[in-house]
């Protein structure tokens, strides 16, 4: 091995860094953060606003009393904090949302590392404790603005209840359906998912893995029977474009087959928890458990030093 | 890689613009959203002043009238809150336009215990309410009969009641109670299981266990019945809501059904015929008593019968109850427009 291979990398830098990742994924929420106002009222912003500012602090006062380097102005924060506020309907008590983003950044992140570190994301983590410790008060959905509907249950809440939908494909896509302040216009989210593509930061490959994944578990096992689900409800209805162009491709480091069954995995297990369990959405828990199984798919999957000729029947470097 | 970076921005910008435009545009123009609901047309709500009644229940937490096409009345929508095992229960309930049943409905809220009391929001317990007539009752409640009047003499006799249902512990109640003198002189409480094992005995035998060091339950209904039979009523033992009494000591139990039992048999001793819910069938149950008191409180001659949740008897009272207040209400505001 020669001088340079023996040093650690990276030996060449690109012009990313995080600050710049996290402002452009930021930017890309924006159009669903306008949405969600339209659709929900001024109190979207405002709970978006407490839960951004909650988890910048959280993260600038945990830095400045351990001593760390100051990242809180990195943008990961306001993301975090963004997407935290997208996942409840905008009836939540705002002293939730403040909960919830202190728990997410310190807990999840900051306990664990901080950036890069934490082995879970921590924007479904935060709506993980919601949903455990205080389920009656994140579940309290509206009607959407410009709808005539009675009934503020959820388009997936309805599917498991068995009722008929009141929603069409159109409403579902457009964001006139009771549901989470980010959630419920698929038009928007994907306007952002698009800005992040033309950047080059969302890995499609794995995004849509994670969706298929779920479109076939669902359309197999769902609605009663084999081959019964409703494969578009649960396109359109929750939030799985949310999920899986936000939040699911937190972790890249790993092999581009490893990425693979980390999407799949986290897309079984949603589809399963929406089938099986009592709750309607298992975007969460699937996205959360995948998390969990990186450590031990980097252990298998581990991706090829470059520089290095592979051994494939060694499976080492040479 | 290139930075794009104001060019992106801009573009996200235009595009964002442009869904925008899809998205009212569409709404202008109609979205196509004219499916059938429960409630035969989808219309506006219009806020009912609940505070402009007098003496409205502080369990309606508001209320609106659903506008058909035509901007009559389509329907009703109630929320309420009752107090729940956990906490606060708040239901939203749709009725249809003359108040009589119950079109759609939802728990909107609440803090009961998850995989128990929570199975009230399950399709299985919220589908009974639906489409059939109005008020309901649990099955498992026995009606609660009214005591004859003061002075009312007893027949001399033993007296025995079982109740049609078992418990949520799968133990049917029974009772004996004898009159003597015109007086109670002794009650007997018992419950038989699927089998037609005696709680009683299996009490003594060490096989209905309460707690490892105090009183069994054998014991403690006969401290109930000695208690009752001294007093010659059961007017001291005010159980609360959850059925528990601290007028007898040593009595842990819910006395609730124990109390109906006995008040069964006091009216069988003064000879009054008694009134009891009808069981429902799929297609709904049938009046008994004839018209119902609109502009009143429900006739519990009328209505229908549900299953509870097992084991959450709290949680399912507190549906009934909550459904009982947001029907009265209705039916005393469309009592106030006739």
């Amino acid at each position: 091995m020669t001088e340079e291979q023996g040093r650690k990398g990276p030996f060449l830098r690109g012009e990313n860094t995080t600050r710049r990742i996290m402002g452009d994924v930021a930017l890309a929420l924006m159009p669903a953060l306008t949405g969600s106002v339209y659709f929900f009222g001024i109190r979207s912003l405002l709970l978006v606003v407490t839960s951004v500012i909650t988890c910048v602090l959280s993260e600038l006062v945990w830095e400045w009393l351990t001593g760390k380097q100051i990242t809180a102005f990195d943008f990961s924060a306001v993301v975090t904090g963004i997407l935290i506020a997208f996942q409840v309907p905008v009836t939540t008590p705002v002293i939730l949302i403040i909960i919830s983003g202190i728990f997410a950044i310190i807990v999840v992140k900051q306990l664990f590392g901080g950036i890069g570190s934490n082995f879970m994301n921590p924007a479904l983590a935060g709506r993980l404790l919601l949903m455990v410790v205080w389920p009656g008060k994140i579940i309290q959905y509206v009607p959407a603005a410009g709808t005539d509907a009675v009934s503020s249950a959820t388009v997936l809440a309805a599917m498991k209840a068995g009722e008929q939908g009141n929603y069409s494909w159109l409403d579902m896509f457009l964001g006139y359906v009771p549901g989470a302040l980010g959630e419920t216009s698929k038009l928007l989210l994907l306007v952002g998912a698009g800005y992040l593509c033309y950047r080059g930061l969302i890995n499609v490959k794995a995004s849509l893995a994670y969706i298929l994944t779920v479109l076939v578990v669902t359309f197999v096992l769902g609605g009663g029977h084999l081959f019964g689900g409703d494969p578009v409800t649960n396109l359109l209805g929750g939030s799985l474009i949310l999920g899986a162009c936000y939040m699911l491709t937190d972790y890249s480091f790993i092999s581009a087959r490893g990425r693979l069954i980390y999407s799949v995995a986290a897309g079984i297990i949603t589809g399963l928890v929406r089938i099986y369990s009592s709750y309607p959405e298992g975007v969460c828990f699937g996205i959360l458990a995948a998390n969990c199984m990186v450590g031990l798919l980097a252990r298998f999957e581990q991706k090829h030093v470059y520089g290095t000729k592979y051994d494939k029947d060694q499976k080492t470097a040479m | 890689m290139k930075d794009n970076g104001w060019k992106g921005i801009i573009t996200l910008v235009i595009v964002t613009v442009i869904a925008f435009g899809v998205i009212l545009g569409a709404n202008y123009f109609g979205r196509g959203t004219d499916k059938e609901t429960e409630q035969s047309v989808a219309g506006e709500q219009k806020e009912i002043d609940i505070n402009s009644f007098g003496n409205v229940d502080p369990a309606i937490q508001s209320a609106y009238r659903i506008l058909d096409e035509q901007g009559n009345a389509g329907g009703y929508k109630v929320v309420t809150k009752t107090k729940g095992y956990g906490g606060d229960l708040l239901l939203e309930l749709v009725f249809d336009k003359n108040g009589d049943t119950i079109t759609r409905m939802e728990v909107l809220e609440h803090n009961e215990t998850e995989g128990l009391g929570a199975l009230i929001k399950e399709p299985a317990f919220l589908e009974q309410f639906k489409n059939v007539p109005l008020p309901v009752t649990l099955k498992n409640a026995a009606a609660e009969p009214e005591l004859p009047a003061e002075g009312t003499a007893f027949e001399d006799g033993t007296y025995t009641v079982e109740a049609d249902q078992p418990d949520y512990n799968g133990y049917r109640n029974t009772m004996k109670l004898t009159i003597t003198d015109g007086k109670m002189t002794e009650i007997i409480w018992d419950a038989l299981d699927a089998e037609g094992k005696s709680k009683r005995v299996l009490s003594d035998n060490g096989e209905y266990v309460m707690t490892e060091s105090g009183p069994t339950w054998k014991e403690q209904a006969e401290a109930l019945a000695a208690a009752v039979i001294e007093n010659q009523s059961t007017d001291f033992l005010s159980p609360d809501d959850q059925g528990k009494t601290d007028a007898v000591a040593g009595v842990s139990i819910s006395i609730t059904d124990f109390v109906t039992l006995v008040k069964q048999c006091l009216v069988q001793a003064a000879g009054t015929q008694m009134e009891g819910a009808q069981t429902a069938d799929a297609a709904g149950s049938e009046d008994l008593t004839g018209s119902a008191d609109a502009a009143g409180s429900a006739d519990s001659g009328r209505g229908t019968t549900v299953d509870g949740v097992s084991g959450a008897t709290i949680s399912s009272r507190a549906v009934i109850e909550g459904i009982d207040k947001g029907y009265t209400f209705i039916k005393n505001y469309l009592g106030t427009l006739s």
